[in-house]
């Protein structure tokens, strides 16, 4: 396990900042799980607001008296609820404009307990801008499917303009999956999606036919943890680039859950091999960490990773340290 | 400093409990209590009852307070501060202001009464907690103690702590104390010569 994978990266050269939105805007409470995204030049970033602080502790001394990881909503109000804020960047990485997402024009009233357009990756297919990530608040029991939320910008707004929720792959009305999420959009690939990384199923949207198809998947590789979705698959010399996020998952004495995640590189040959894989790593050493985005920007990667739940950053890695750092299990 | 400078200096030692405190300061300062949190947990977690932790479990106690309808978490964060370091007042305080707040008055008064009862309010003040001016502790106990006192119906007993207050140490209580407590003597004790 590789830890501070930030020291790593900023010690070789990279920079990271802190991603904030105005607290008089979201009371002060959670920002997490950005997205970063560059468009015609531009960095746009997608920054989740939530309705709640994570606590999560990592020594049974500190755990909460409802357990070691544990969402503090209003104790009036047992919803998680998610905003997002569009930003775009200037090249110091500093925030320098940013708006609501406005999606008031297909929100239903929520069925269940998460509210929002969670972990939203921006992407730009066939010149639409998107947000997708997975909803769960449309069925009594949340489902997660992901979703496509077409954006439009201005100087003044940000607005959704449209909404389509993405079926299962196999036939309509088969229902074999709970909650799909964390799909991983291949950016220059329309409507394309790295599912998970081991075995590395590839599938493809067809708004035409509404209907999910799988379009590669790989053999099984041996290793010990499973490779979930993140960051968006971005192409990168003759191959594909992406970040997945590993859950460890656990209990404390008294029974509660408690959780790890960590984060690996997958580099993908033009026919989704995985060809060079990463340490394991974390970005902090924070428990809870994760990424939705990682773009190519000049001589760097622009990573975005949220931290506890609680705080978003933005990391530009030199390719350099990066190339070095996927290199390291084959040296 | 600025929270660029202070996660800079985390990042290169984040393990040290004074580089998550002195993070956590930062995004408070800014008003971003979620992310001030996440670092005052870790802080705490990597110093156990020395004062750094207490001083982090009183602000993470503020700060949940301050989101709003979080008080069953705040107050677990200060009981937690409170039996850490049951002689240092300030964790009292916190805990028998928001229970007189939210009108749980006998709260209120058992913990201002255990407070005046057992600490020592001549301890070195914490170093980055100015929510009240720290010397005032032991007299802002005092006066949550009379107050609840009063509506848990100990009317006399009220009525002389509040009393012994405005007598000898008025102009020392913070604006919003000393408005209340005038409040308090003329509305409920009739006392109109206040």
């Amino acid at each position: 396990m590789f830890e501070n994978f930030v020291k790593h990266v900023t010690s070789g050269g990279g920079i990271i900042k802190p991603l904030l939105i105005d607290p008089k805007l979201t009371n002060g409470l959670g920002l997490m799980n950005p997205s970063v995204y560059i468009d015609d030049g531009k960095i746009l970033v997608n920054i989740r607001s939530v309705n709640y602080t994570l606590y999560n502790c990592e020594t049974p001394h500190y755990e909460h008296v409802w357990g070691p990881l544990v969402y503090i909503h209003p104790e009036d109000n047992l919803v998680l609820a998610t905003k997002n804020y569009l930003c775009i960047l200037n090249d110091e990485l500093n925030i320098d404009w940013y708006k609501l997402v406005d999606t008031s024009k297909f929100d239903t009233k929520p069925i269940w307990d998460f509210h929002g357009l969670e972990d939203a990756r921006l992407v730009r297919w066939d010149g639409k801008l998107y947000m997708t990530g997975v909803r769960r608040d449309c069925n009594t029991i949340g489902s997660g499917r992901m979703e496509l939320s077409e954006i439009e910008m201005s100087n003044d707004y940000v607005k959704e303009v449209s909404r389509t929720r993405i079926p299962l792959v196999g036939e309509p009305g088969e229902i074999c999956s709970y909650c799909e999420k964390n799909w991983m959009p291949i950016i220059n690939k329309p409507f394309h999606y790295v599912k998970w990384g081991n075995p590395t199923e590839v599938v493809k949207y067809d708004f035409e036919t509404d209907r999910t198809i799988q379009v590669s998947h790989t053999n099984i590789h041996n290793i010990a943890h499973d490779l979930r979705g993140g960051s968006q698959v971005i192409p990168y010399k003759d191959g594909y680039l992406g970040l997945h996020h590993i859950t460890y998952l656990t209990k404390v004495a008294a029974g509660r859950r408690d959780g790890m995640y960590r984060h690996q590189f997958t580099y993908w040959d033009k026919d989704w091999n995985p060809i060079k894989r990463s340490p394991v790593f974390s970005f902090l050493t924070g428990k809870v960490e994760f990424t939705c985005g990682l773009a190519e920007y000049g001589d760097s990667f622009l990573i975005t990773f949220g931290f506890m739940d609680n705080a978003a950053y933005i990391l530009k890695t030199p390719k350099k340290v990066l190339e070095e750092f996927l290199d390291v299990d084959s040296k | 400093m600025s929270i660029q400078s202070r996660l800079e200096t985390y990042i290169l030692d984040n393990e040290n409990p004074a580089s998550n405190f002195n993070l956590g300061l930062e995004y408070e300062n800014v008003g971003q209590s979620s992310s001030a949190i996440s670092y005052y947990l870790r802080a705490a977690e990597r110093c156990n009852h020395s004062s750094i932790a207490y001083e982090s479990l009183i602000h993470m106690g503020y700060l949940y307070d301050g989101q709003g309808k979080r008080g069953r978490t705040a107050m677990s964060c200060w009981r937690k501060a409170l039996s850490m370091m049951p002689k240092r007042p300030e964790a009292y305080y916190y805990i028998s202001r928001y229970y007189n707040w939210i009108s749980e008055y006998d709260q209120g008064y058992l913990f201002s009464k255990l407070a005046l009862e057992f600490c020592e309010f001549d301890l070195e003040p914490l170093e980055c907690t100015w929510y009240i001016d720290p010397t005032k502790y032991k007299l802002c106990l005092e006066f949550d103690n009379g107050l609840s006192a009063w509506w848990w119906g100990k009317v006399d007993e009220s009525k002389q702590i509040l009393l012994d207050i405005y007598n000898n140490k008025v102009d020392l209580l913070p604006p919003y104390q000393k408005n209340i407590l005038i409040k308090y003597l003329k509305e409920y004790f009739k006392l109109d010569e206040i």
